[in-house]
């Protein structure tokens, strides 16, 4: 845990304008070193989703700046962003968002295919059994469980190795079980692939496992 | 409920694109289906205006009741119908004739003729012809083409304003006036030409000079010449040939060895007069239908009738034939006998005033084509506004969930669906209706206004009654499907999640493709989007394909068949708009003053003929040499003398023009101002034994003086043949200008060809050309040609334009429906598409997939499209036995084809956009 992967400094987000203003990042400044687990917690409505998406380039910040990997990408333009998501990001969201007309292994190579890359086969199924996927890898999304939706999303997140994984609540619509699950295969994969993990969370248990917490409140980061 | 309706309308409100779209189709719909009921009441009213101008507006014809009575009843009978309250209106015609030109035309004539003698004590006239016209009632019940038309002449006065006769104009030259009461006698006469006279003299004389026979058609023996001998004698009375060709007064041909009949006294009071011609009397009044005249049939030499014709028409409160029973019972006759003298009755227009139920299994075959048609059209709005109430419905299936799961029973949201509905029943069926009615109003006024008087705009209560239900149930019926979907057929849980029912049919699965580059990835996700869509787009693929069938069809037919069809009216032998004709009185410079020149007109082209009969004879008259013309047709007609034509044409300045100004060389004042006639021929000669014909210099050969001869008439006269001509449209035969001396001398038959500038200005010229044909006597042999010609053009114009815009209705109706399927479909796959996007598709990406995904749809409509219009002309073009071709068409489909995948590229740039206007990408997925 060398390296520093991400810096954010100064990051401001401001949602309209005028007396209707709101400021979701007020000044946010850190630094989040390569293999890192981060974890993010506060109270609903306070930063964290909109903090996880100027990471994720979903969305632009007001002012500051956010540097990854030696790059600002806030004044990246869409297809420099676009290429970064593909290949430097894994994004897992809290609604699965599979695509309806793929099967879970298409799913699951989404990312590879939109980057012209071919699929590591090996991987692809090392992922499926890890994530208990194996026998379900022809099957389409609303055959699935949540749980198992959870899965695949989580899959498409690390099949292309992404330096950086961020998570907005992924344990949000699942059991203790499968959460405890989905967790420790994030934590075995970025410890495997030196990844970075900044996750969002209200679980406690999850939070004890990361390296650092962040604490947004009113759009102020502590950690 | 109150706040149903008003989550309804909120919705309706904030979803503009969507209720515009939707709004929109179904507006288009029921525009559609209203044009079928405004132009079907407009057309009806046209055949029943077209049927009354033609026949008359009468209901029944009971004739052959009154014929039944003796002369006395049939006047109490007339009482009685005209005061009968089952009877709205009537109309009794009664005519009496006493013809002696038909009298005078014996099959073996005996050199004698007769007529009646008129005497007021003071004056004498002879009648060839004596008419007694009297009409009780209203005379409109009678149609154009109906006996004895009492429309016909014009009366001078108002019948129904005071009592009187009608009288030939001929006795105000008498001294009679208005308001005056006459006297007189009418009495057979029959004799003979008095032949001492200077006048037959002269006839007898002219016509064997010129003919060679002095005989007469009604001259004894007539019958018993021998062939040669009949064709030389004149084919009419020598009566007629004093009459119009000398303009004698009948009552001056002189007569003798008269033999008179009984003298009738008849006493009348004149109302107003009347234009009888030379030996007419025409007698008119409103008296109802008693003779006047029928004393005089005792002992008339002529051919004579008398005829009456009843019409009525039946109170529109009662049925037609129970209306007729009373009637006939109540004038007399027993109901026994109603089948022995049926009325005729006026089915056409009876059917047209949907009062005949007896007549309508007659037209069974029509009803059922048009009920047929209307079930087409309106299944085709019920598609269109079905798919746009389903696609809203289905959009918003997750709301509709919501409100299942916080308690909403079911009535209540199909109630959300309904008042959905409502909105649009208010606002679309209004708006679509007035626009078909607007539509319909502007286009049979046009018609009407370009000389089509028949036209008229007309709603129908009945039929837009109808045509306004149709729409309103295709609406309803599209609601409540939608309706019944979202309150039974989706479960909450359902809605909420997937947004649709899962399906019960077997998933198949395949084997992974994975190794796929970018672009192949985008190539299979479309595929599979439109295998997953293809219910969703099923109907807007098949609207709007027979939207691109109908407009490329019609597009297609315009461009060939219609185009032959209107070049007709473009060429020069097209039929003139009016033709004006004179036999005597040439008038060419009343033509010019008054229609060349004049902005009314476009084109004014006179024409005129003589037949010289040039002395051809092969001996001259001083010696016995061959004549000149003779050895002058010999040298220079390509085909010797005898295919010549004894014929010369005398041409205007517009013919002059177009034609001959180039070979001649010359100006029209120059052409007129020559002394003489030039002789034109063909450059194309006779055909040679293989098959070839000669073709010669075209040019004008002007004879030096020396040359110049003249050519001998029969008659006696001399015409200077001045020179030669060769031209495409030679006849062989001799021209000269109709302005020049030589035409003044001898043209003695006269065709002016005349077109309008402009249907707009038909009604000013029609009445130009009225008055100039009554003023210069050339009412009997001229045609008013404007409603095959100018009027007729306009007329198909208008109709392709009307045609054209229903067209375009229905494509507009087909893109619509799938712009709305569309960028229904974009935006409910919001947050798939945009999770691509967070997975690092870039935008193009992301556009090349929605817009493919549309154009592949409408490639498939247009392309069905254009196939059902190619294949519909082929076999209306093999139907009517010409040959298929699509050359020159070929680009029109093409483009049309282009034109609607362009648009359905550009259908999904609203959905994109929106997508687009998003500030961050998570908004739809999270």
């Amino acid at each position: 845990m060398e390296n520093v992967i991400i810096t954010v400094e100064k990051l401001t987000k401001q949602y309209g304008k005028g007396e209707n203003a709101l400021l979701a990042l007020n000044d946010v400044n850190f630094k989040v070193h390569e293999g890192e687990f981060v974890a993010i917690t506060g109270e609903s409505g306070s930063g964290k989703t909109t903090l996880l998406n100027c990471l994720g380039s979903l969305d632009r910040p007001t002012s500051g700046s956010i540097i990854v990997d030696g790059t600002d990408i806030t004044v990246r333009n869409d297809a420099e962003l676009s290429a970064y998501r593909r290949r430097k990001i894994g994004f897992i969201f809290q609604m699965y968002n599979l695509i309806p007309v793929l099967n879970v292994e298409e799913n699951i190579v989404l990312p590879l295919n939109l980057d012209n890359t071919e699929p590591d086969m090996e991987y692809l199924d090392e992922l499926l059994k890890i994530t208990g996927l194996t026998q379900k890898r022809n099957n389409f999304p609303h055959e699935l469980s949540g749980g198992q939706q959870q899965r695949v999303a989580f899959a498409r997140a690390l099949i292309h190795k992404p330096p950086i994984i961020l998570a907005d609540e992924p344990t949000g619509n699942l059991d203790s079980k499968n959460s405890r699950e989905v967790i420790s295969i994030l934590k075995n994969s970025i410890k495997k692939y030196n990844q970075t993990l900044i996750l969002i969370t209200h679980d406690g248990s999850i939070a004890a496992q990361a390296d650092r917490i962040f604490r947004i409140t009113d759009g102020v980061l502590s950690e | 409920m109150k706040h149903l309706i008003s989550l309804s309308l909120k919705y309706i409100r904030r979803q503009k694109l969507r209720t515009a779209l939707t709004f929109m189709c179904i507006t288009l719909s029921v525009f559609i289906l209203s044009s079928f009921g405004a132009y079907l009441g407009s057309i009806v009213q046209t055949m029943k205006n077209s049927q009354t101008r033609k026949f008359g507006s009468y209901e029944a014809d009971i004739t052959s009741w009154i014929d039944q009575m003796e002369s006395e009843d049939q006047d109490k009978a007339l009482k009685t119908i005209a005061n009968y309250a089952a009877v709205s209106d009537y109309c009794a015609f009664y005519q009496e004739k006493f013809d002696y030109s038909s009298t005078n035309n014996k099959p073996e004539p005996d050199g004698r003729f007769s007529f009646l003698e008129f005497s007021d004590g003071k004056n004498v006239e002879r009648i060839r012809s004596l008419t007694y016209d009297s009409t009780a009632g209203n005379a409109s019940l009678c149609g154009q083409y109906g006996l004895y038309n009492p429309n016909d002449v014009e009366y001078d006065i108002d019948f129904d304003a005071g009592d009187g006769y009608l009288v030939p104009g001929w006795l105000r030259d008498m001294g009679y006036s208005e308001g005056d009461t006459i006297t007189f006698t009418l009495k057979n006469v029959n004799a003979a030409y008095d032949e001492d006279s200077e006048i037959i003299k002269a006839a007898r004389e002219e016509n064997m000079k010129e003919k060679g026979s002095s005989v007469f058609a009604d001259d004894a023996g007539y019958a018993d010449l021998e062939y040669e001998e009949k064709r030389k004698a004149s084919r009419v009375s020598l009566a007629t040939h004093l009459i119009y060709n000398k303009d004698i007064k009948f009552k001056d041909i002189p007569i003798t060895e008269e033999v008179y009949g009984e003298s009738h006294e008849y006493t009348l009071k004149i109302a107003g007069f009347n234009d009888s011609l030379n030996g007419d009397m025409l007698i008119r009044a409103n008296k109802g239908i008693s003779p006047m005249f029928d004393s005089l049939r005792t002992d008339s030499d002529a051919e004579s009738y008398g005829i009456q014709n009843t019409f009525v028409r039946i109170n529109e409160n009662l049925d037609i034939e129970d209306g007729l029973m009373m009637l006939f019972e109540d004038l007399g006759f027993s109901a026994g006998d109603y089948s022995l003298y049926p009325p005729s009755l006026n089915q056409y227009l009876l059917l047209l005033e949907f009062r005949l139920s007896s007549g309508i299994a007659n037209y069974i075959p029509i009803l059922a084509l048009l009920c047929i048609i209307v079930l087409l059209i309106w299944l085709l709005a019920r598609f269109v506004i079905d798919n746009a109430f389903e696609i809203s419905a289905k959009e918003r299936s997750s709301q509709y969930g919501l409100l299942r799961v916080l308690g909403t029973s079911k009535g209540q949201t199909a109630a959300l669906v309904f008042t959905e509905a409502v909105f649009y029943m208010l606002t679309a069926v209004p708006t679509g209706t007035a626009l078909a009615y607007l539509l319909c109003y502007s286009s049979v006024s046009a018609l009407r206004n370009v000389g089509f008087a028949d036209f008229e705009f007309c709603i129908y209560p009945l039929i837009a009654a109808i045509s306004t239900f149709l729409c309103i149930l295709a609406i309803f019926i599209s609601a409540y499907t939608s309706a019944m979907w979202a309150a039974r057929k989706l479960s909450p849980a359902e809605a909420l999640n997937f947004g649709k029912p899962k399906s019960r049919k077997k998933i198949r699965h395949h084997k992974s493709k994975l190794k796929l580059g970018s672009k192949r990835f985008f190539l299979r996700y479309i595929g599979k989007n439109i295998m997953r869509s293809k219910s969703r787009y099923f109907i807007s693929t098949i609207t709007m394909t027979i939207g691109i069938y109908l407009f490329t069809f019609v597009i297609i037919i315009g461009m060939t068949v219609g185009k032959e069809f209107m070049n007709q009216f473009d060429s020069e032998d097209r039929i003139p708009d009016f033709i004006v004709r004179f036999y005597d009185n040439i008038c060419v410079d009343e033509i010019d003053s008054e229609f060349r020149n004049n902005d009314l007109f476009s084109m004014v082209e006179a024409n005129g003929t003589c037949l010289p009969r040039f002395d051809q004879d092969d001996t001259d008259d001083t010696d016995d040499t061959e004549s000149d013309i003779s050895k002058f047709l010999k040298s220079v007609s390509f085909y010797g003398k005898d295919k010549y034509q004894d014929l010369i044409n005398f041409v205007d300045v517009s013919y002059f023009d177009k034609y001959l100004a180039e070979p001649l060389g010359m100006t029209f004042e120059e052409f007129s101002a020559l002394d003489g006639v030039i002789f034109r021929q063909s450059i194309y000669g006779p055909t040679d034994e293989n098959g070839e014909r000669a073709e010669h210099e075209e040019g004008y050969w002007k004879f030096e003086e020396s040359d110049v001869f003249d050519a001998k008439m029969k008659q006696g006269d001399k015409i200077k043949i001045i020179g030669t001509m060769c031209d495409k449209r030679g006849n062989n035969g001799f021209i000269a200008s109709i302005n020049s001396d030589i035409a003044k001398e001898y043209c003695d038959d006269v065709w002016v060809r005349i077109n309008i500038n402009g249907s707009e200005n038909y009604p000013e010229a029609e009445k130009m050309y009225t008055e100039f044909i009554k003023k210069y006597n050339a009412e009997g042999n001229s045609e008013n040609y404007y409603m095959y010609s100018t009027g007729l053009s306009d007329f198909v114009k208008a109709v392709v334009k009307m045609v054209l815009v229903l067209v375009g209705a229905i494509w507009a109706v087909g893109i619509l429906s799938m712009v709305n399927s569309i960028n229904t479909g974009v935006l409910n796959r919001s947050k798939e598409l945009l999770m691509l996007r967070s997975v690092g598709m870039t935008k193009k990406q992301l556009q090349r997939t929605i817009m493919l995904e549309s154009m592949m749809f409408s490639a498939l409509s247009s392309i069905l499209g254009i196939l059902l219009a190619a294949a519909s002309y082929a076999a209306f073009m093999y139907g009517n036995g010409e040959k298929v071709s699509f050359v020159g068409v070929g680009g029109a489909i093409i483009i049309t084809a282009l034109v609607n995948i362009l648009i359905a590229a550009a259908a999904a740039v609203p959905g994109i956009r929106s997508l687009e206007k998003s500030e961050s990408l998570i908004k739809h997925t999270n």
